[in-house]
């Protein structure tokens, strides 16, 4: 669970540009929008678009339980891990 | 945000400092072609397009990051015309600043080298630069734009020309961009005052 947790904080680094933030900087359970890092609804669609193809997960953008999975990095990866043992 | 957009960016909060100008004028040649050129790769390969990429890819992209970061609330206006950008760029703040005396303008010019695919139909010598001026009306004295006649076609883009000939002392700067000529001229105080 941290190397998934420690590969999406990498992944999001890349994806939404972070250039001045480091792996060890991200709390694996801060939030990730508004407050936390402070993202914005286009880098959750940036985030969502890169967890769909990294790891073939479905994501249904209209479901609350989305933004359960997006709030955290901990719960982001609790959710790929569980979309993998499902299949 | 994209390599262009942070210079734009970049230069125009460096320029302004603790200045509110009044109106900013960003012109872009090109603006985010980078961009532009990746969401098409990625249309051509069936891959899904990137969000920020599509949602930062239009031409006003660093005017509309500029006013989020710099918190302003100012009018803006995002040009893109051809070789001769700048010197359109320029003749929008002389027309605002003659028309609003007292007022200040931000004017950005920004490019950058062209992605590879399109370079083959450009005659232009491939520059990146940045470059953010605060103007305003100048009671005597000052720098002004006018058209001229014109003459060979420069091969460098003009922001970069413009740019050696600031920082020079030389009294004129002659330009020919699409057929159409531009001098900037350092107009000389009355005697007596100093600049």
């Amino acid at each position: 669970m941290h190397e998934l947790e420690r590969e999406l904080k990498q992944l999001l680094i890349d994806v939404l540009n972070l250039e001045d933030v480091s792996v060890e900087q991200i709390d694996s359970q801060a939030p990730l929008f508004g407050e936390g890092l402070g993202l914005d609804s286009i880098d959750a669609l940036e985030l969502g678009v890169a967890v769909r193809k990294r790891y073939d997960v479905k994501i249904d953008a209209d479901s609350q339980t989305t933004r359960e999975h997006f709030g955290s990095i901990a719960n982001l990866a609790r959710f790929i891990s569980g979309s993998r043992a499902a299949l | 945000m994209s390599a262009l957009s942070k210079m734009a960016v970049q230069v125009a909060l460096q320029t302004a400092g603790d200045e509110r100008p009044d109106f900013l004028i960003f012109c872009s040649r090109h603006g985010e072609l980078v961009r532009t050129r990746e969401l098409l790769g990625s249309v051509v390969g069936g891959s899904e397009l990137s969000p920020t990429g599509f949602s930062q890819s239009v031409h006003n992209t660093s005017a509309g990051l500029y006013t989020i970061i710099a918190k302003s609330d100012v009018p803006s206006t995002s040009l893109a015309a051809g070789a001769g950008t700048f010197a359109y760029g320029w003749l929008e703040a002389e027309s605002f600043l003659a028309l609003n005396p007292g007022k200040t303008v931000l004017l950005v010019s920004y490019d950058e080298v062209l992605p590879v695919d399109y370079r083959a139909y450009s005659q232009q010598a491939q520059r990146t630069f940045a470059l953010a001026l605060l103007l305003r009306g100048a009671a005597a004295g000052g720098i002004t734009l006018q058209q001229s006649r014109a003459e060979t076609e420069d091969l460098l883009p003009i922001t970069p020309q413009f740019i050696a000939w600031a920082l020079s002392t030389d009294p004129a700067l002659r330009v020919t961009a699409e057929g159409q000529g531009w001098e900037w001229v350092r107009l000389t105080l009355p005697s007596g005052e100093s600049g």
